[in-house]
């Protein structure tokens, strides 16, 4: 028994460490003194300082930040609409879309950024910020549509029925009683949207344009001069961001449950 | 003469083709509690979602305190419904489900807050106002889900079916409660049940409800003693029923022979030779006879006695034709392979074949 208490632990701590180790040592190496990401010699924080002056760096993530946010709202409000509506009303050709919603999920993202590329260009539309967010915005909808359509169909839709009777008006019915109640798939929808849409680099790289590059474009690019220990800076403080928003939402978490659980 | 509350004037029903009600005509008056039962699938719950508006009749009219509701939107209409799921918010508190619709109705917060308090009072659910409805045991759900809709001040309260979830114990309970608030706020109550017990302890009246149409609209009483149909002498308590015919009649008295061969005497209804009837005789309403009774008595071949306390029920036969009855455990009876067994003409129910259809 004690045996493999051990040997569970051991391949716990395996599989955590096969997970964070290019992480930490990501994070190790932007402190380097020597620009190649090969053996550390020293610690500095001249990285940080450069990443603040590389100004191509900084607009690509000013891009990239741009992109993400617009796409996220728009992909998840139509999504989520969609979604309602695909739940609610039956039409012709009703199954037909649903299974139609799959096609952009399954589909070689390299197949969906060549076709976005040639409806532009058939449009004679100029590549740049615009069709890089219509292009996310046209990937992520679906997988908004098929998270918030997971927690639809675990409610009990009866409540509709519920708020008319107890005199909402249809628009009352979808803002104080559908959308509350549907909320964790719409998170969860826009969390999905939003991770796609800012590491996304096939697609983005058929549909941006000159001046609307992307931070995993940039990144990308750079791996054929030669990545810089300020990407590795850079990326370190996105991880900080995140660890931050993700550590404070779980505390934010744990609080309300003991709050529930308290009586 | 009490006031109408609700008038259904000849409302039908068709979905998909299929005529789901068949024209009911049906008037429920002020602080009523009427109760539609009848078999699953028998319309009892189409017919309420029609006075609430949630779905729209085909042909008829419907009328709330006097006013045409037929076209009127749900919201519009001074009704409200408790669902058989609750259909609770569930990410809304107590205090919020239940404030919800004067909220809707744009009712000062004040004003909100006080009534709602009143509601809690009322459901003794006071300490739970902060809860969501998962923190909640079904029998609390079901408070809130009525709290939520009686504190709406409704002229009518449509109930579908809300203790079908709840276990035995919890639903005795409930029907009190139930009853208990129906008395103190006065309001009209329509409950749908498709639980004969349900709807006799509860009801002012019943209206028994078989493929769209009402059978017979009675007090529970009526209902067991006087039954109109056979769908009902049999959907309302036990019953053991006969066809008959009529042999002779003399001036108060008739003799009629039931399908066991058994001529049997009864009180002459106007009725003519040859007549078709249905006999229904409740097995409680069997004795056992002594050797002296010649007229209306059975002979029966006793099959299975089942205990249950205070009385034993026997399952018999006469030639080919079950038979139930009830002996009093009190009652001088040891168990017999053959029982003789004697009733009153007054207590049993005659009716007429043509009646049916």
């Amino acid at each position: 028994m004690q045996r493999h208490r051990h040997l569970k632990n051991l391949f716990i701590f395996l599989v955590f460490l096969f997970l964070y180790l290019p992480i930490i040592t990501l994070i190790v190496f932007s402190f380097n003194t020597s620009p190649l990401n090969i053996l550390f010699e020293g610690f500095t924080l001249e990285w940080y300082g450069k990443l603040f002056s590389n100004t191509t760096l900084l607009e690509a993530l000013k891009n990239t930040i741009i992109v993400s946010v617009v796409s996220t709202v728009i992909s998840t409000f139509i999504g989520t609409l969609a979604a309602i509506g695909l739940q609610k009303y039956n039409f012709v050709g009703k199954n037909f879309i649903n299974k139609l919603l799959y096609v952009p999920v399954v589909i070689p993202e390299i197949v969906l950024g060549i076709s976005l590329l040639s409806v532009y260009t058939l449009l004679k539309l100029n590549l740049g910020l615009g069709t890089l967010i219509v292009s996310h915005i046209a990937f992520s909808i679906p997988f908004v549509i098929i998270s918030v359509r997971t927690v639809l169909n675990s409610t009990n839709l009866q409540i509709e029925e519920a708020a008319h009777d107890l005199g909402a008006n249809d628009f009352k019915t979808l803002t104080n009683v559908i959308i509350p109640e549907i909320m964790p798939g719409i998170v969860s929808g826009a969390t999905l949207a939003f991770t796609l849409s800012l590491d996304d680099v096939i697609i983005s790289y058929f549909t941006a344009g000159p001046g609307s590059n992307t931070l995993p474009l940039q990144i990308y690019a750079m791996i054929k001069t030669g990545i810089t220990p300020d990407v590795n800076a850079l990326t370190t403080l996105m991880i900080l961001v995140i660890m931050t928003v993700l550590i404070i939402s779980s505390l934010i978490q744990v609080r309300k449950m003991k709050k529930e659980y308290a009586r | 003469m009490k006031k109408v509350m609700v008038k259904l004037d000849n409302v039908k029903k068709d979905y998909e083709g299929k005529k789901i009600i068949k024209g009911i005509s049906l008037d429920i008056y002020e602080g009523e509690f009427l109760t539609l039962l009848g078999p699953s699938g028998c319309g009892k719950t189409t017919l309420l979602r029609t006075i609430s508006g949630l779905e729209k009749v085909s042909s008829g009219k419907i009328y709330i305190d006097g006013e045409d509701v037929t076209d009127v939107i749900p919201r519009k209409r001074e009704v409200n419904t408790i669902f058989q799921n609750f259909a609770l918010f569930s990410h809304m508190t107590v205090e919020k489900n239940i404030g919800f619709g004067l909220k809707m109705k744009k009712v000062p917060k004040s004003e909100i807050k006080t009534r709602v308090k009143e509601v809690i009072e009322l459901i003794q659910m006071e300490g739970f106002e902060d809860r969501k409805p998962s923190q909640l045991s079904g029998g609390q759900q079901q408070r809130v889900a009525l709290a939520r809709g009686i504190v709406n001040k409704p002229k009518v309260l449509l109930l579908d079916e809300p203790l079908s979830s709840l276990d035995m114990k919890l639903r005795k309970q409930m029907q009190v409660e139930l009853k208990r608030i129906q008395k103190k706020m006065g309001i009209t109550f329509i409950y749908v049940t498709h639980d004969q017990d349900e709807a006799l302890s509860m009801s002012d009246r019943v209206a028994i409800i078989n493929n769209g149409v009402i059978e017979q609209i009675d007090t529970p009483r009526k209902l067991y003693d006087a039954p109109k149909t056979k769908f009902v002498a049999d959907f309302i308590g036990e019953s053991n029923q006969f066809n008959a015919v009529v042999v002779s009649t003399q001036n108060d008295e008739a003799t009629i022979k039931l399908e066991i061969d058994l001529e049997i005497k009864v009180k002459n209804n106007h009725y003519d030779v040859g007549e078709r009837l249905t006999v229904i005789i409740r097995p409680e309403q069997f004795r056992l006879a002594r050797e002296k009774d010649i007229t209306n008595c059975f002979v029966v071949k006793t099959k299975e006695h089942i205990y249950s306390g205070s009385f034993t029920k026997v399952l018999g036969k006469v030639g080919k034709k079950e038979i139930e009855f009830i002996i009093y455990n009190d009652d001088d009876y040891t168990k017999n392979e053959e029982v003789k067994l004697k009733f009153s003409s007054d207590d049993i129910v005659i009716l007429e074949e043509n009646n049916e259809e």
